[in-house]
């Protein structure tokens, strides 16, 4: 087994079984983080010596005959917004590198290690959260693990590239606006954002406190259900997290999809998409049935409402250290906060009852169709650097233009699984199979059979 | 000056802080990309029973 690709799955399996040595699988890992991470820039902290003590714990509980837990010995990061028990949360900023170290670890890692997971380290990310790229001026760029010119995506960008890199079996991100699908798109990896409330937040740094939702990376779709289903459940330490009990969705993943309705989007979630991006969107709709294609209506402006709350809310968030520290902010961050400060607030009113309008157009869609199909991204990875790009011929500038699929979904909260495919051009590019809200099992159980008919995958076909 | 940075040095004098000259083009540039996003909210005819999202729980 080589543990660079195998499944989490598969890695605590023989973990469990003794076959394996998790301290020797963390060595292992570690050493390749050691080999290539100086080139790809995934991890913005290590913590080797934590890791190597957590996987010890893990092999005498084996050894002792207990349940080392369903992910024993899985070599996992979180993005550095997660708060790591003695680790300064940068979440991405110089800023916030003056604040005391985490007390405690944020409540979804601390339910990955009590399932047996290493944490390996913590991982690179666009300021605050706010980018689609990972082009990090304090941090460094992450370069994507299939071409190092081109970008990871981002704000996950460290955690989706690890994964596809082969460092971690499953990563934990954000995603306020597309930063889990865009990366998994980027970096050919499965990921998981999953209804608005779902999972809680507590111990993770803020971006927009109405549009953020956490979610695991991981290499296979069957992977991306299990962490989910460790990670699930009430804290009452995030006011947004649901009372609803855990809907596990690994036994889903094993289920067919027989009978299933799949709707792809039509207009906006087609009109900028390169040929590539709508290839990869026919691909999946075939695999699934007759395709019906269908229109969600004023996606443009939900994007355009999802933009307006993230920049003024984001910018609330951090008034005062705007004020106080402007020239210590990533510059391609500061500006836009700084735009966010002067946003009538009747734009945001606005915005907000339109998110009602539009959840109801949505919910009316999912009375007919059970899944709906979109790209994640318009176009495979750019360059690192790149500052515009095509939409169906015409030059846009790229980051603002990234995640113009993901916004109008994450904008209500629905569930999706983000599912990788590859390109002539041999780079991975993303489709999002969306959910009517709670309905985590479904996508994952259509994203698993997709795997299982080899119409996705994060394995790179050999040319 | 150009009139796009003077209008944003105005502007932020009403919030009671600054933003550093050189700056402004920058932000200037954003507010622009910004409020053509805003157009499209404030541009759509809403019922006025419409309630807002999310709500809060008290």
């Amino acid at each position: 087994m080589n543990p660079a690709s195998a499944s989490a799955l598969e890695i605590a399996a023989r973990v469990r079984r003794g076959e394996l040595s998790a301290e020797a699988l963390t060595r292992a890992a570690l050493d390749r983080v050691e080999t290539l991470n100086p080139s790809l820039n995934c991890f913005t902290t290590l913590l080797s010596r934590n890791a190597i003590e957590s996987a010890r714990i893990v092999d005498s509980r084996v050894g002792n005959g207990e349940d080392p837990g369903p992910l024993a010995g899985v070599p996992v990061g979180v993005k550095d917004l997660f708060d790591v028990e003695g680790v300064v949360t940068l979440a991405g900023s110089k800023i916030l590198a003056d604040n005391p170290p985490a007390a405690t670890d944020a409540v979804l890692l601390r339910r990955l290690r009590r399932a047996g997971a290493v944490l390996i380290g913590c991982q690179n990310m666009d300021e605050f959260a706010y980018g689609f790229t990972t082009e990090n001026a304090h941090y460094g760029a992450t370069h994507n693990p299939h071409d190092a010119t081109r970008v990871a995506g981002g704000s996950s960008g460290g955690s989706a590239a690890s994964v596809a890199a082969g460092l971690v079996a499953i990563s934990l991100g954000s995603d306020t606006n597309g930063s889990i699908r865009v990366p998994s798109s980027y970096c050919g990896v499965f990921g998981l954002k999953p209804t608005f409330g779902r999972l809680p937040r507590t111990g993770t740094f803020p971006f927009v406190h109405d549009l953020d939702h956490l979610g695991p990376f991981a290499r296979s779709a069957t992977d991306v259900a299990l962490a989910y289903d460790v990670i699930q459940g009430h804290d009452p330490g995030d006011p947004a997290c649901t009372q609803r009990p855990a809907e596990y969705a690994s036994a889903a993943t094993q289920m067919d999809v027989g009978g299933l309705n799949a709707g792809v989007l039509g207009g906006w979630f087609e009109e900028g998409a390169s040929d590539d991006a709508l290839d990869a969107v026919r691909r999946v709709a075939e695999a699934l049935g007759p395709v019906t294609k269908v229109l969600l209506p004023e996606a443009k402006r939900a994007r355009a409402a999802a933009f307006c709350i993230t920049c003024a809310t984001g910018a609330a968030l951090h008034y005062e250290r705007l004020k106080s520290r402007p020239h210590d902010f990533d510059p391609a961050t500061r500006d836009r906060f700084f735009a966010g400060t002067m946003l009538p607030a009747t734009v945001l009113a606005r915005a907000q009852r339109f998110r009602r309008w539009f959840a109801e157009a949505a919910a009316a869609l999912f009375r007919k169709f059970d899944v709906l199909l979109a790209p994640s991204t318009p176009d495979v990875a750019p360059l690192i650097g790149q500052k515009t790009m095509k939409l169906r011929g015409v030059d846009v500038p790229t980051r603002p233009n990234i995640g113009i699929y993901t916004q109008p979904i994450s904008f209500i909260g629905l569930p999706v699984a983000a599912v990788p495919l590859w390109t002539a051009r041999g780079l991975p590019i993303g489709v999002q199979i969306i959910g009517p809200p709670w309905e985590e099992a479904r996508v994952l159980r259509v994203a698993a059979y997709l795997e299982r008919a080899g119409v996705v995958s994060s394995k790179k076909p050999s040319a | 000056m150009t009139e796009q940075d003077q209008c944003v040095a105005e502007l932020v004098k009403l919030f009671g802080f600054d933003i550093p000259k050189e700056f402004r083009e920058g932000v200037a540039a954003q507010l622009a990309s910004l409020l053509a996003q805003a157009e499209l909210v404030t541009s759509f005819p809403l019922r006025d029973e419409t309630e807002p999202a999310p709500v809060f729980t008290p």
